[in-house]
C-alpha cells in the first residue's frame, strides 16, 4: 500500500489521464469527421448502392485495407514530417493527435460501412417508395437507423485509440501509456507500470460501460 | 387507370432462367380493389416490385394514369413514387422512429408544413385505430399494430394507388379480419385504387372486386371475383379454392 502511495506521489498519474483523454478525444473527432463520409461513400458506391461506381468503390476499399494493415508504430514514425508541418511539433500530446486520427480513419470508415450495411434493405426500399432522394436516404434513413450500431462502434474506436496512444512513449509523447513505457520498459520499474496499467484498464472499462448504456438507451429496435 | 402490357421479367438462378413474369397483361380500373393470387414463386412479388418501380422489367410496360412508369427518372420518378403507397409484407418501418414519426415521414420528405402534417397524421391515427400509440416505437407494437402503422404511412400522402404485399400472411385469424375490414374502409373512404398480392383465397373473397390468377409468371385466369370463384377454369384456381387436390 505504501509503495502504491509512493508511486502515485512520484508519477503524475492525473496529468497522464488528462493527456491520454485529450489525445484520444481530438483524434476521435478528426477520425470521425473524415472516416464517416468515407464509410458512407463506400456503401453508396456499391453495385446495388445509391450511387453505384465501381472505380470509387474499389479504390476506397483498397485504400482502407492498406491503411488498416500498416502497423501503427510505423505509421507514427512515417508521419513525423507531416505532423510537424501541420501542428508544428511531432512530439508530446499535440504531436500524437494527427497520427492517431490518421490511423483510425480507415478503421472508422470500415466500421461505419458495416453499421450502415446492417440497416434492413427493406427499409431502404420503403424509403425509395416513399419518394426519398438519395441524400434523404443517407441522412434520414441509413444514419438514423444505424445510430445505436454507430455508437457501439465509437466505443470500439475510442478504446482502440487508447491502446494506440500508449505508443506515444516511443516518440516522446504524453499520456498514461508513455508513463508506463518510460517507467516499466526504460527503467525496469514494473510496479509503477502495473499501477499505471490499472488506471488504463479502469478508463477502458468505464468507457465501455458508458457507451453500452448509451447504445442500449437509444436503441429502439 | 393501370395498364400492364406484355410485362416480362426473367431471373437466372444457377444458370437456369426462370420466367418470373411472362407477357402479363392486366387492366385495372380506378377505384377497384384488385387481387393478384398465386402460389409462391408464381411471380406475384415481382409484379408488385415492378408496379412500385423497385424492379425494371426485361420488356413490356406499365402505364399508370397515362404515364409509362419505367420511363420516369429523377424528380418525376420520386413524385410518382410518393403518389403510390406500398404496404410491404415485412412492414419495413423505421425502427428508430416512433409510430408518429413513421407515419409523418413521407409528408416530411414532401416538405409539407408542420400543421398540415400534424392534422393529417392525427386523422390517420384515428382512421387506423391507433390513437394513443403515437410515441410508441415499432418494436413495442404487435404485428397487427405494425401493419396499421405501415398502412397509415402508405396513406399519408393521399396516394391514388395503394399496393399491398401479402397483407395478412403474418397475422392471426382475428387480426386478419380486422386488417381486411380496414382495407375495405380505405377503399370506400379514400376512393383509392388498391392492388393486393396474396396467396390466400380468403383475402380475395373478402375484399377484392376483381382477381387475376398468376401461375409460373402467366395470368391464367382473370375477371370479377364472382365469376372466377364460382366458375374456375384453371387447375390452379381450383386448387387455390380447395376444390381439387393436385399431387
Amino acid at each position: 500500500m505504501s509503495q502504491i502511495i509512493e508511486i502515485l506521489q512520484r508519477v503524475d498519474i492525473f496529468q497522464g489521464i488528462v493527456d491520454t483523454l485529450l489525445m484520444v478525444a481530438f483524434s476521435t473527432i478528426i477520425a470521425y469527421l473524415v472516416g464517416v463520409p468515407i464509410g458512407v461513400l463506400v456503401l453508396a458506391t456499391e453495385k446495388d448502392g445509391l450511387f453505384p461506381n465501381k472505380t470509387i468503390h474499389k479504390g476506397l476499399n483498397i485504400i482502407i485495407n492498406l491503411g488498416r494493415s500498416i502497423p501503427f508504430i510505423i505509421l507514427l514514425i512515417a508521419l513525423i514530417p507531416f505532423t510537424r508541418a501541420i501542428i508544428g511539433t511531432s512530439i508530446g500530446v499535440r504531436g500524437m493527435i494527427i497520427p492517431l486520427a490518421i490511423g483510425a480513419i480507415p478503421f472508422v470508415a470500415r466500421l461505419t460501412e458495416t453499421s450502415l450495411n446492417e440497416v434492413d434493405k427493406g427499409v431502404i426500399e420503403a424509403a425509395k417508395c416513399i419518394g426519398c432522394n438519395n441524400f434523404e436516404i443517407i441522412f434520414q434513413v441509413y444514419l438514423v437507423e444505424a445510430i445505436p450500431s454507430l455508437v457501439r462502434g465509437l466505443a470500439i474506436t475510442i478504446i482502440m485509440l487508447i491502446g494506440y496512444s500508449a505508443l506515444s512513449g516511443a516518440v516522446g509523447g504524453g499520456g498514461l501509456g508513455n508513463i508506463a513505457i518510460e517507467n516499466g520498459y526504460y527503467r525496469f520499474d514494473t510496479k509503477t507500470m502495473l499501477v499505471v496499467l490499472v488506471f488504463i484498464v479502469i478508463i477502458v472499462q468505464v468507457i465501455q460501460v458508458i457507451f453500452d448504456m448509451i447504445a442500449k438507451k437509444i436503441d429502439k429496435k | 387507370m393501370i395498364k400492364i402490357k406484355n410485362l416480362t421479367k426473367s431471373f437466372s438462378v444457377n444458370e437456369e432462367t426462370i420466367m418470373a413474369l411472362d407477357h402479363v397483361n392486366l387492366d385495372i380500373q380506378k377505384g377497384e380493389v384488385y387481387g393478384i393470387i398465386g402460389l409462391s414463386g408464381a411471380g406475384k412479388s415481382t409484379l408488385l416490385r415492378c408496379l412500385s418501380t423497385l424492379e425494371q422489367p426485361d420488356s413490356g410496360s406499365i402505364e399508370i394514369e397515362g404515364k409509362d412508369i419505367f420511363k420516369l427518372s429523377g424528380n418525376d420518378l420520386r413524385k410518382f413514387r410518393s403518389n403510390i403507397g406500398v404496404v410491404f409484407q415485412g412492414y419495413h418501418l423505421l425502427m428508430q422512429r416512433n409510430a408518429y414519426d413513421n407515419i409523418s415521414f413521407p409528408l416530411k420528405i414532401r416538405k409539407e408544413p408542420k400543421e398540415k402534417i400534424a392534422a393529417r397524421v392525427n386523422e390517420l391515427f384515428q382512421f387506423v385505430g391507433l390513437q394513443g400509440k403515437e410515441r410508441v416505437y415499432p418494436s413495442k407494437l404487435s404485428g397487427g399494430q405494425r401493419q396499421r402503422v405501415a398502412i397509415a404511412r402508405a396513406l399519408a400522402t393521399n396516394p391514388s394507388l395503394l399496393l399491398f404485399d401479402e397483407p395478412t400472411s403474418a397475422l392471426d385469424a382475428v387480426t386478419t379480419k380486422q386488417i381486411l375490414k380496414l382495407i375495405k374502409e380505405i377503399n370506400e373512404h379514400y376512393h383509392v385504387t388498391i392492388i393486393i398480392i396474396t396467396h390466400e383465397i380468403g383475402v380475395i373473397k373478402n375484399v377484392c372486386d376483381k382477381v387475376a390468377v398468376l401461375n409460373y409468371g402467366k395470368v391464367v385466369e382473370e375477371g370479377t371475383v364472382e365469376e372466377v370463384l364460382n366458375n374456375p377454369q384453371s387447375d390452379i384456381t381450383k386448387m387455390l379454392l380447395g376444390k381439387e387436390l393436385i399431387i
